[in-house]
């Protein structure tokens, strides 16, 4: 079990850092710095190669960094187990991938109780409360159909309704547009932007200087060296 | 407080169940191998117990109750005691025995219904000389009359019996009206006709008469003399090991004693040879199928990548990942288990109704076969469920 205290920064990274093992050895990311407060839009951009998934795995406990401290939500995650690490991507934070990742093979509901899986959710509660999250994304007559068998924006938005059924402290999009059109891409970020506006906290990866023109704040990170820039108001 | 990762019991059988019933085609191919080394596991085994029980079947009908006993340096003379039969018969599990020859044929003798009658005359059957033991131990089946006994033995009555064939030559259907048989010019008063014999089938195209008669009135130079014994069941082995000393304790060696394979002995023999070799058909098949479900699970894990590390980043542990793919792999494995044991045991059925054997399969082997998929397939989803829960998530989902 792991003790949590109330603070308001989601995210306080100090130092964070990521070297592949080599040889060669590969700096993925150099030693940075930076805090993401609740509720807040941040996008990280920077061109292919720049470090930016690297980062998202670092933030999203799906690698460990090499050194530096990282908070999430209170809790200091950094040198957490692997089991450890999977209970608070279980329970804290939520992924928007730019592939989707939805199981083709099953039904539009089943991908969405897949985000209760690992919570120990019952199968009942599970049902509730993935009709009730693809009602809110506005797939409610495609909820029996089969992902394969969706459109991209369609499976984008179930992506955001099995994230959105955890109730996460954090949601982390990796080019969650990469793959969509104009149209079915201003869809999603308005989805995205809906859920800021009920007090979610966002971090956004892109390339894409239109979706981090969304964004209130920005980080740029070039060959693994992370910046930051105010574009707009941050909340 | 944040909980631990948690993955219920019933979800990781029903995350499992819908891995494999939403992709059939795939399902199938996985659990091909399986299918068909329980298939083999289960008509190997069921054909090996058919093929048993037939031998068995055939063995008992053909029990092994026969000894015989010859002259181990023939000379023409009888090296058997007068009292064979007696001496033999003493013998715990003897139901019969005594000695008989055939009538050397270039004796010329000419059997005939009745002397001198046109058409009979120059009928040439062979003629047996039998003590009434071994008429017995030939478990001969009586059309009309009766065989020739001790009492006939004793007295060298001249008596004969007429095998079936014979009895239609020599043109005798009765013999309530005492026909006789002229061998050579001494009258032979037929008592019986033998319908049929389980043994010496040439009685049957003979005249059989009794043996000291035989001695008596008939020439016997140069005859085979032999003996034969009809044992209880069992028993031959035993009586074949003491025939010799009873009827020439003096000259034991004298006597060759023919006995059939111990049919126990044979019967495992063949039974273990046949098991044998199909247990271990069917385990290589096993193992192919092992080998297969394994690999098809290898690669179904590395094309699932994705979703593995999905559901790493939706929370997974990796015990979690490793359970899940042993339980997929153990249910193909029982599913394939199902499978084969069904084809397996109609393989079993059409053999053995195109052979006309009938079917035997132990219910222990059909009830073995599920449990042998299961673990199978447990024991092959077990090396990718290790790599699949091995492989970083953050790898995984940047494929």
């Amino acid at each position: 079990m792991i003790t949590t205290a109330p603070l308001t920064n989601v995210i306080d990274v100090e130092g964070l850092s990521k070297t592949f093992p080599g040889p060669p050895l590969v700096t993925a990311l150099q030693p940075c710095s930076f805090q993401v407060r609740q509720g807040e839009f941040v996008a990280i951009t920077g061109p292919s190669g720049s470090g930016k998934s690297t980062l998202l795995s670092l933030l999203g406990l799906l690698d460990k960094p090499t050194a530096g401290r990282y908070t999430l939500d209170g809790m200091d995650v950094a040198g957490l187990s692997d089991n450890h690490r999977s209970a608070v991507r279980a329970h804290r934070i939520g992924f928007v991938f730019q592939a989707f990742h939805l199981i083709g093979y099953r039904t539009v509901t089943e991908n969405v109780e897949l985000g209760l899986l690992y919570q120990g959710t019952s199968m009942r509660k599970r049902r509730t409360d993935a009709l009730e999250v693809i009602e809110r994304v506005g797939l409610i007559s495609r909820k029996d159909g089969l992902c394969a068998h969706l459109s991209g924006g369609e499976k984008q938005r179930v992506a955001i309704a099995r994230t959105l059924i955890r109730d996460p402290a954090i949601v982390l999009c990796d080019e969650p547009t990469g793959n969509l059109d104009t149209a079915n891409g201003e869809v999603i970020l308005s989805t995205l932007e809906s859920l800021i506006a009920d007090g979610m906290t966002v971090v956004i990866i892109s390339h894409d200087p239109s979706v981090a023109a969304r964004a209130p704040r920005n980080l740029q990170i070039r060959d693994g060296l992370l910046t930051e820039s105010l574009v707009g108001t941050s909340r | 407080m944040i909980d631990s990762s948690r993955l219920l019991w019933c979800d990781t059988v029903r995350e499992a169940l819908a891995a494999i019933t939403r992709r059939p085609a795939r399902t199938t191919l996985t659990a091909l191998g399986t299918i068909l080394g329980v298939g083999a596991f289960v008509a190997t085994n069921g054909l090996a117990e058919t093929a048993r029980a037939q031998v068995s079947s055939r063995f008992d009908a053909l029990k092994a109750t026969e000894v015989r006993v010859q002259d181990a340096a023939p000379d023409g003379t009888n090296s058997f005691p007068s009292d064979a039969s007696l001496r033999l018969e003493r013998l715990n599990g003897v139901n019969h025995a005594g000695i008989y020859y055939l009538i050397p044929e270039d004796i010329p003798l000419q059997p005939r219904a009745m002397p001198g009658r046109d058409g009979h005359g120059g009928i040439s059957l062979p003629v047996i000389a039998a003590q009434p033991g071994a008429v017995l131990a030939s478990l001969p089946i009586l059309r009309v009359g009766r065989l020739f006994d001790n009492f006939h033995e004793s007295r060298s009555e001249r008596v004969a019996l007429v095998g079936r064939a014979a009895a239609a030559q020599l043109g005798i259907t009765r013999v309530d009206n005492h026909p006789a048989v002229f061998i050579g010019n001494i009258a032979f008063t037929i008592i019986g006709i033998i319908d049929d014999v389980k043994r010496n089938p040439d009685i049957l195209l003979s005249i059989v008469v009794p043996f000291s008669t035989a001695q008596r009135e008939l020439p016997s130079r140069g005859a085979t003399y032999e003996v034969i014994i009809d044992t209880q069941p069992g028993a031959a082995q035993l009586v074949a090991r003491q025939t010799s000393l009873a009827l020439r304790p003096d000259f034991p060696e004298r006597l060759r004693v023919l006995v059939p394979p111990d049919p126990r002995r044979l019967r495992n023999q063949v039974s273990g040879d046949v098991t044998s070799l199909f247990l271990a058909l069917s385990g290589l098949a096993l193992l192919i199928g092992t080998v297969a479900i394994a690999n098809a699970t290898l690669l179904n894990v590395i094309e699932r990548r994705e979703e593995i590390g999905l559901r790493r980043a939706l929370g997974a542990k990796r015990a979690h990942i490793r359970r899940q793919i042993t339980v997929e792999a153990g249910l193909v494995g029982l599913v394939a288990g199902v499978a084969g044991a069904s084809i397996g045991i109609l393989g079993v059925v059409a053999t053995s109704a195109s052979r006309g054997w009938t079917t035997t399969i132990s219910p222990g082997n059909v009830l073995l076969a599920p449990i042998i998929g299961l673990f199978a397939g447990t024991v092959a989803g077990l090396l990718p469920a290790i790599r699949a829960s091995g492989t970083p998530p953050a790898v995984t989902l940047r494929a």
